[in-house]
């Protein structure tokens, strides 16, 4: 069956920021995140690949977000997940991060998750970059 | 809105890649339908509740093979605690502006049959030709195209305009 809209690729994503600057210097300085600012009021996020994340500054407070709408960001080692939680609870202060969750450990995957000066949560995790190749390849689970 | 200047080049957290985004789903076999009949995207269920997303074309032997991608994360409950708006979307790209045009004309003929309650009119906005679309859950997607030096991978090398 040919789909609807065939031969779609995945763009982009699109978060919300106050300030577009200010949140510029947390997405770079601290998460690691390419940015560009084509516009006033835009500014594009990467990190591998050709997607991209929009994150449009709106001027006011932005809408808060749940932990279940939240982006993984990968680090390579599980030492290096500790590490990144001990970095963000040292710079919360300076970035305005406005809460920093608990390490958690599932299936020999170290994470946590933090949510940032507008609210939006990311998440950091050494989930290995074949995890999800191989889930594809699996297919799927019986339910 | 104040500004904040760049202080440092090197990231306090080195991160390797922007790896997946996720939102919830109140029916997954209907989520699952509309990303695979409508925007054709591939999906699968790894979990009894949950769905992985991605663009086609990354299998082995396929011409993205190897390829970085972003992988949306779907989870299924029972009730949408925080519903989505407009400004928090997931966007997919098409060839030409025409096949935007396209695709809204098709949408909006099967959008009872795939439980998509909005569907706006394409318009241009910025070097892109777009529109969008929510579906049941509140979840909001953009069918894309943008002229070559509006793609984000050219904004990229162009660097700040602002």
């Amino acid at each position: 069956m040919t789909a609807l809209v065939p031969n779609t690729w995945l763009s982009h994503g699109t978060i919300e920021c106050k300030n577009p600057p200010k949140s510029r210097r947390f997405y770079q300085e601290v998460l690691g995140l390419g940015s560009v600012r084509p516009l006033p009021a835009a500014q594009y996020l990467w990190n591998g690949g050709r997607w991209s994340l929009v994150c449009v500054g709106i001027g006011v407070d932005t809408k808060p977000q749940g932990p279940e709408n939240r982006f993984r960001l990968r680090v390579d080692t599980a030492a290096e997940v500790e590490a990144a939680r001990e970095t963000a609870l040292r710079l919360q202060s300076e970035h305005d991060i406005r809460e920093i969750g608990p390490l958690e450990v599932k299936a020999g995957v170290h994470a946590f998750m933090l949510r940032d000066l507008d609210a939006n949560w990311w998440e950091i995790s050494n989930v290995p970059a074949e995890h999800y190749d191989e889930a594809f390849l699996r297919g799927d689970v019986a339910v | 809105m104040t500004t904040a200047q760049l202080v440092s080049s090197a990231p306090a957290i080195r991160t390797t890649s922007l790896q997946c985004g996720t939102y919830l789903s109140t029916d997954l076999a209907a989520t699952r339908r509309m990303l695979e009949e409508v925007l054709d995207l591939e999906c699968v269920r790894y979990a009894p509740r949950s769905l992985y997303v991605r663009e086609r074309g990354h299998r082995p032997g396929e011409p993205l093979a190897g390829k970085p991608y972003l992988v949306l994360e779907v989870h299924e409950v029972d009730a949408i605690p925080n519903p989505q708006a407009f400004l928090n979307h997931w966007g997919v790209f098409v060839a030409t502006q025409s096949d935007v045009d396209r695709a809204y004309a098709t949408i909006v003929a099967n959008k009872e049959r795939y439980g998509i309650p909005i569907v706006q009119k394409p318009k241009a906005n910025h070097g892109a030709y777009s529109f969008y679309f929510a579906d049941a859950d509140s979840n909001w997607w953009e069918v894309e195209h943008r002229i070559h030096k509006k793609q984000y991978e050219s904004l990229r090398a162009i660097g700040d305009v602002v």
